[in-house]
């Protein structure tokens, strides 16, 4: 569970406890006191010396459970809780969702006891209510608020009051135990500007800063803050000698005014100080390490060797193991937990917001190399499983001696080194190892139409079963074409390892779709490669492909009509003069078909593929940079190939597209019409004769007259040349506007192509 | 499934091409002249299975028909170092061996009678396809064999096999050509490759031979020397479909790209630069696209030679490039080209040159950076048609040499089909000339043909 959530929990928990014991509002404060103190007692690394064992737990609470038990038959009530608890426990144990079941027992008991040992002694309830004024870390104590909290406090005792003084004693308790770091440090703080702080105070009578006796604090760490309280008391010593000595003459006045503005000085350092921790420490200490003053350039030289060594041997680790080892957050690499597979690279790890804990010393360029090389070794080692490398290289580091403040230039030399070696290695185990070069052809060729033949093979076999509707297709019936067009075509030389990875894909359908709808291959892409062939570029395949596709299929419809023009002559002269006009709208189609191809496949596909060739052959640069090219190449492709939504071009190709497939099939009707027609017109010739035959011999006429079909025959040529029209007239009307914007536009590839589909200037008397 | 193309070579012509056409495509393949592959060069570049079949012993076998009526041309293949490349029973020679004697009409006939003989051999091969595209028939137009007997499998290769494609190669005779009767045979040739071919790849005799002494020094061509220019643009002309990539990859979309209608089906072709023999040099010439491209479109480049008026146009435009081209150099070439006006286009559709961007063989060293191969339906092809009407004319008004074809079938009856044939062909030349116009699209077809009714 995430850190807020559950923090979001404890926080409802404590409203519930305190607005449950009390009939009022209870004070914000209050409860955010509560819950901060929860989230403390969470979220301590501290634990008890407790064997993490529900058996054993389990046989306590029984030894308990026997105990109450035989105070409870005294009074004549003779249920063995000992038994019960026996049989709950059997189920629990039984349960396999819950986790913790030892934790659960263990809190049930340490509950069971604190109710006897709270009963046993009423007084604690004062000392209780005492803790919450002993909380109370400002100057002044605010007494008003915690007698309002005294006053709501001594409600009527139910049980859960009884919870919330629970919650009281624990934390009392506690905090006579531990005191964590960061409280001292904050302490000290306000004891540098003279104030009391929580746990160390002055003390008047010994005109110190003494801590409060109650606290376990180890010697060492006692001693320190003894010696930097002495800061403390000097601070007071001049303030008080500012403030409350009486001004004896003039240059006593000034001398005072000038120590109160070093004080303010002072302050803003402190300020500063409190703010800062890890790295921003290490850089406001490097600000003053060129003090004209040699002595304080000298202390704060040799303070920032001190200080910095932390920094510099997290930066050894990063950038020799690609290991953050920052558990106060103190590097400027900022590590993200929950992040797996693609996105591992990108989201894993980052540089702080606003260059934060980035010590000065070490530039924005110099960082970011330091960045990429860990992100790389940590790459090499999780996503492309060689650790081996990772290894090798830690060993190396150890004899190196420039990971500290006197080094930095040295360190500069060795991080470029790494940087370069360490991309350098990553790109070579993807390109090699795991053949990204291969799979960024097979994506070209197989999903970007490159292998003609493969495709011609999947579209012979696949077209018959994607005039279906889309809703009875399955993808698994799709797979055996698949398998086919492979076989047959120049894809069975293809590696094993590449072809694997190819797919079929249905997309869910809309209403009314048919197979080539929905239809779309697919490439699957494993670990580490899908770093760079992310999902989203994935789906960007699969969108060009659908694209791509339709336009093969278009072509491939037009050629079958162009096809029946073969089929010789046997027309009246209408339908010969309406074919011939017809076959001219199509080849208008089919040279926009053949254009629009050419274009994308060669000017913009086979460019930015270049382009990207290119890059990848130079063997430069990281992974980041290489992720760029490859989103690049895509964008490229889209943007150039009419295909970004912004350019709002897509429908109008849909339409042309549609129109193309519709013309085709008005065509061909008119085939059909001609065809039937011609053999009707055999037959009548043939039953007209034998009419004359049979009239010759004086014979009733056994045959009735096709006179019928006349009239309808007319309508429907009518009617087929009416949908062949209109048909041409949406393409027109869409072709046109096309092309004026792919003329007019900014974009020098858009106006090529218009350049192309109208070469020969045709479209300029037209439209 | 590749889109399996099955040659059809008939005649002296047509088999003498036919041999330096497989050999080139051996040559690009790594085949070996007795059809054995390399040991592992089968790399997935190239497709063999679309010309070529593997037999059960793994050898590469063309997916050829050698038909001719005389011995001579297919005894000279039997002979050479290719004799074990193609298969045995795909070889007919006529049993009398006498030839067709330069006449339409015997050749036509013969193909009557050897009909079930020849149409078996088809049909073994269609049946040893996946999916055939279609048929690719080689001959020349002026003789008897290629030209009759050509004729006749045009017909029936339309009955037999109505959805699939016929391409042919068809060689055009010159002017001083030793055949006396040629005009006529070209005149019947043309109606069946008006009517029962899709596509018309037309070479001449008179271009070959003056590209083969321009361009590769050849004083006094050898038709060995003229055939190797023709199975240089058939090789290119096909590298699309043996190489494939993202287009152009079948016969169809060849030629549904070029030919907007069914019967203005003929093609020029022009291919640069041709590799001089004689050149000895190892460099590679940097020729570049735009000089390729540039050159494609003169005249003297074309490998037909056809008279020109201001009129003409280009229907349509295919330049096959081939080597290092690269999209951008292409893009500029044709910017270049447009501004220069260096191609005059049709008026009554769009149109513009298209390229195809192809690889190379591996196995075939040239001087040349890129190298492309034209192909182009242009109107003056008519004047080729309009020339042989009007040698046609003269030799039917003087009634010169009709006895051998009144002997035959055919003409059993009359001289009819003579006239049929010119009615076609003249037809032919009006719709090219109709081509010229924008008014194009209004244009009518006034004769019925009705091969059914």
């Amino acid at each position: 569970m995430p850190n807020e959530q559950i923090s979001n929990t404890v926080l409802k928990i404590v409203q519930l406890i305190l607005n449950k014991s009390k009939t009022g509002n209870v004070n914000q404060e209050v409860i955010s006191k509560y819950h901060e103190y929860s989230m403390k007692i969470l979220g301590s690394r501290m634990s008890h010396m407790v064997l993490k064992d529900e058996v054993h737990v389990s046989t306590q609470i029984k030894k308990r459970c026997m105990n109450f038990s035989n105070i409870l038959r005294k009074n004549n009530q003779n249920m063995d809780s000992a038994l019960l608890f026996n049989n709950l426990f059997i189920k629990l144990q039984s349960k396999p969702i819950l986790k913790n079941k030892w934790a659960v027992l263990y809190f049930l008991l340490n509950l069971s006891e604190q109710l006897e040992n709270y009963t046993a002694s009423s007084n604690l309830i004062d000392t209780t209510l005492d803790s919450i004024q002993l909380s109370n870390i400002d100057i002044e104590p605010k007494k008003e608020d915690s007698q309002v909290e005294e006053e709501k406090i001594h409600f009527p005792e139910t049980q859960e009051l009884n919870q919330l003084k629970f919650l009281n004693l624990y934390y009392h308790q506690n905090e006579q135990q531990e005191i964590t770091e960061d409280v001292l440090v904050h302490d000290l703080i306000y004891i540098f500007q003279g104030i009391h702080g929580r746990y160390i105070k002055f003390n008047p009578e010994t005109d110190k800063f003494t801590i409060d006796e109650r606290l376990k604090i180890p010697k060492p760490t006692y001693e320190l803050i003894s010696k930097l309280s002495e800061l403390g008391w000097l601070y007071r010593q001049i303030h008080q000698f500012t403030y409350q000595v009486q001004p004896i003459g003039l240059v006593r006045q000034r001398f005072c005014a000038a120590l109160q503005k070093e004080l303010t000085e002072y302050y803003k350092l402190i300020t500063v100080l409190e703010k800062c921790g890890g790295g921003d420490l290490i850089s406001k200490i490097h600000n003053f390490v060129n003090h004209g003053d040699p002595f304080v350039q000298n202390f704060i030289h040799d303070l920032l060797c001190e200080v910095s060594t932390p920094f510099f041997d997290m930066l050894k680790k990063w950038i020799y193991e690609g290991e953050l080892n920052d558990q106060y957050n103190e590097f400027f690499v900022e590590e993200h937990q929950d992040i797996h597979g693609e996105d591992l690279w990108n989201l894993k790890y980052s540089m702080r917001q606003n260059g934060s804990m980035l010590p000065s010393f070490i530039n924005t360029t110099l960082a970011k190399k330091i960045l990429v090389i860990g992100k790389s070794l940590n790459f090499i080692k999780d996503s492309c499983n060689d650790s081996e490398y990772v290894l090798n290289r830690s060993k190396e580091a150890e004899n190196l001696n420039v990971f500290n403040y006197d080094s930095i230039e040295a360190l500069e030399e060795i991080v470029d080194e790494n940087y370069i070696n360490t991309s350098n290695y990553l790109l070579d185990i993807l390109f090699t190892r795991y053949k990204l070069k291969d799979h960024l052809n097979a994506l070209k060729r197989y999903l970007l139409l490159g292998q003609g033949d493969f495709i011609q093979n999947l579209m012979d076999s696949l077209g018959p079963s994607l005039r279906n509707k889309a809703v009875g297709l399955y993808r698994h019936n799709l797979t055996g074409s698949l398998e086919t067009a492979i076989r047959a075509s120049n894809a069975q030389y293809d590696d094993d390892e590449i072809l694997n990875h190819l797919d079929v894909r249905l997309l869910s359908p809309s209403e009314g779709d048919v197979g080539w709808d929905v239809f779309t291959l697919d490439y699957h892409v494993s670990q580490p490669l899908n770093t760079i062939i992310t999902s989203s570029a994935m789906e960007k395949y699969r969108k060009l492909f659908h694209f791509l596709w339709r336009l093969k299929r278009v072509e491939h419809t037009l050629s079958a009509s162009w096809k029946r023009h073969l089929i010789r002559d046997y027309k009246t002269q209408e339908i010969r003069n309406e074919l011939h006009k017809s076959n001219l709208i199509l080849s208008e189609m089919i040279h926009f078909i053949y254009q629009l191809q050419y274009y994308f496949l060669f000017e913009v596909l086979e460019c930015s593929w270049d382009e990207l060739n290119k890059y990848i052959d130079k063997h430069t640069g990281n992974l980041d940079q290489l992720i760029k090219e490859h989103n690049r190449y895509l964008a490229n492709i889209i943007q150039k190939g009419l295909l970004a939504p912004s350019e709002k071009l897509i429908p109008t190709l849909n339409k042309l597209f549609d129109c193309s497939l519709i013309y085709s099939k008005n065509q061909n009707e008119l085939y059909n019409f001609a065809e039937n027609q011609f053999s009707r017109n055999k037959k009548k010739a043939r039953l007209s004769y034998q009419q004359k035959i049979e009239a010759k011999f004086g014979l009733e006429s056994s045959t009735t007259y096709l006179q019928d079909s006349q009239i309808s025959d007319t309508q429907r040529f009518y009617d087929i040349k009416n949908n062949l029209y209109q048909t041409a007239a949406i393409f027109h009307e869409n072709f046109s506007y096309l092309i004026t914007r792919l003329s007019n536009h900014q974009n020098e590839a858009f106006k090529s192509l218009s350049l192309r589909l109208n070469f020969n200037g045709y479209y300029i008397s037209t439209i | 499934m590749p889109r399996e193309i099955i040659t059809l070579q008939a005649g002296q012509c047509g088999n003498q091409i036919g041999m330096e056409f497989w050999a080139q495509l051996c040559k690009e393949h790594g085949i070996s002249k007795d059809g054995i592959l390399k040991v592992g060069d089968n790399d997935g570049n190239d497709r063999k299975d679309v010309f070529f079949y593997q037999a059960d012993d793994e050898k590469y076998v063309p997916r050829a028909i050698l038909l001719d009526l005389e011995p001579r041309v297919i005894n000279n293949i039997l002979q050479s170092d290719y004799d074990r490349l193609y298969n045995p029973e795909n070889i007919y020679l006529s049993p009398d061996g006498g030839g067709a004697g330069n006449i339409w009409a015997v050749g036509y006939e013969q193909g009557e009678q050897l009909h079930e003989d020849i149409i078996e051999m088809i049909d073994r091969e269609a049946d040893g396809s996946d999916s055939l595209e279609g048929f690719m028939l080689l001959h020349s137009i002026a003789g008897g064999t290629g030209s009759g007997l050509g004729s006749y499998l045009l017909e029936n290769l339309n009955d037999r096999y109505p959805k699939k494609l016929i391409q042919t190669y068809s060689v055009f005779p010159n002017n001083e050509e030793a055949v006396i009767v040629q005009p006529y045979n070209s005149l019947l040739s043309l109606k069946r490759l008006t009517t029962n071919a899709d596509c018309v790849v037309v070479l001449d005799n008179i271009a070959l031979n003056r590209i083969a002494a321009d361009k590769l020094h050849f004083k006094n061509p050898t038709f060995a020397q003229a055939n190797q220019l023709v199975s240089t643009v058939m090789s290119a002309s096909t590298t699309t479909l043996r190489y494939p990539g993202y287009m152009n990859n079948d016969l169809v979309g060849l030629m549904s790209s070029l030919i907007p209608t069914p019967r203005c089906h003929y093609l020029m072709t022009s291919y640069t630069p041709f590799t001089d023999p004689a050149d000895q040099t190892k460099s590679v010439r940097k020729t570049t696209v735009l000089d390729v491209m540039r050159r494609l479109l003169q005249p003297k480049n074309r490998m037909v030679s056809t008279v020109s008026t201001k009129k003409n146009c280009y229907i349509s435009i295919m330049n096959i490039i081939q080597g290092e081209a690269d999209p951008t150099e292409v893009h500029k070439s044709l910017l270049r080209i447009r501004e220069r006006r260096l191609a005059q286009f049709i008026p009554w559709g769009p149109a513009s040159i298209q390229v195809a961007i192809s690889r190379k063989s591996p196995y075939i060293e040239t001087h040349h950076r890129v190298s492309g191969l034209m192909l182009a339906n242009h109107t003056s092809i008519a004047s080729l048609f309009k020339r042989t009407i009007d040698q046609y004319d003269k030799l039917r008004k003087r009634g010169a040499f009709l006895d051998q074809y009144k002997k035959t079938r055919i003409f059993s009856d009359g001289l009819d089909e003579f006239d049929s044939s010119k009615e076609i062909v003249q037809e032919l030349i009006d719709e090219y000339e109709a081509c010229e116009s924008p008014d194009y699209i209004n244009w009518v077809c006034i004769i019925i043909i009705s091969l059914y009714l």
